[in-house]
């Protein structure tokens, strides 16, 4: 009886060992799939530096000041379907167009490769010529 | 005879062991390591963020010393410098159930907002300079855009003024 007694405790605590030593190798599973690709996007960004548009830049016309900026990027695609955004800096802080300082706007409108810049009065009386100011330029356009 | 029965119910303690062991065992598995990024994604450059709505109170408007121009300034973490410099930077007001981007004009008065690194400076104010009343409370959202993958599109360089503007007398 005492060798039975034995023979099980034995038998069993070598299968508990056996069974536990599975536990204990804490083996990694298999490294997970790669992520889902990433979305296509459908915005293309371009975007001037930023530069000091000189007050000599500006003519006059009858009424008001204009300016032309040459930006070969306002393609047809992005008269169709983009945007064009013009920023002018005043003081430390950049402003889109159109802005308005009391009377006076600059206002901006824009063609294939161009951008008009143009300085007025609302009340007809044409403005000083407009200062140098610094200027920047993006222009979005969709991706097929 | 003895001997037999103790064999069988030795192989059946076994068994139930050997099972619970097991059983036990599965709830120790550990997870893998995380699988590689996806790829990128193909076609624009841009990434466009907006802010959720928020209100800007009536109360939170500053005049100035004869109330022809308020201002509210208020912080705009997603302005970094690169969007600053490079992008584009939006604010739309809601005025009843409809949006409208900013610069706004309403009637003689007009709302646009300049930004600079990390903030946003609104303005309201009369183009004849004439006094104003306090801006009624409103809600506003602002949208940020920024290039993100430019090495996707090497082909892409930024404009130089003096490659782009040409100045002087030409007409429309």
């Amino acid at each position: 009886m005492k060798n039975i007694t034995i023979k099980w405790f034995t038998v069993s605590s070598m299968l508990m060992i056996f069974a536990f030593s599975f536990c204990t190798k804490d083996v990694a599973g298999p490294k997970g799939n790669p992520g889902t690709p990433g979305k296509k996007g459908n915005l293309l960004e371009v975007h001037t530096k930023i530069f000091l548009h000189p007050s000599s830049a500006w003519y006059k016309l009858e009424f008001d000041w204009e300016s032309v900026i040459y930006v070969p990027e306002i393609t047809k695609t992005v008269l169709e379907s983009g945007e064009v955004k013009v920023y002018m800096q005043v003081g430390k802080e950049w402003y889109d167009l159109p802005y308005g300082e009391g009377l006076f706007y600059t206002r901006c409108w824009f063609e294939q490769g161009i951008v008009y810049l143009n300085y007025y009065n609302t009340h007809t009386a044409i403005p000083e010529r407009p200062v140098s100011r610094n200027f920047r330029i993006v222009v979005l356009s969709p991706v097929q | 005879m003895m001997n037999f029965f103790n064999s069988l119910k030795l192989s059946r303690l076994a068994l139930v062991i050997l099972i619970a062991g097991m059983m036990a065992c599965q709830k120790k598995e550990i997870q893998g390591p995380q699988g590689d990024p996806g790829t990128p994604g193909v076609g624009g450059n841009s990434n466009i963020v907006s802010t959720p709505v928020f209100v800007v109170g009536s109360s939170q408007w500053k005049p100035n010393a004869d109330t022809t121009l308020w201002q509210y300034k208020f912080d705009a973490a997603q302005i970094t410098s690169d969007i600053a410099d490079k992008g584009v930077v939006k604010l739309f007001i809601q005025v009843g159930s409809s949006w409208w981007e900013l610069p706004y004009l309403a009637g003689e008065f007009l709302m646009q907002f300049g930004f600079s690194v990390g903030s946003v400076n609104l303005s309201y104010l009369d183009p004849h300079g004439e006094k104003l009343l306090r801006p009624a409370t409103a809600n506003f959202r602002l949208i940020t855009i920024s290039e993100v993958a430019r090495a996707a599109h090497p082909e892409l360089v930024e404009s130089n003024f003096e490659e782009i503007m040409k100045t002087g007398n030409s007409s429309k």
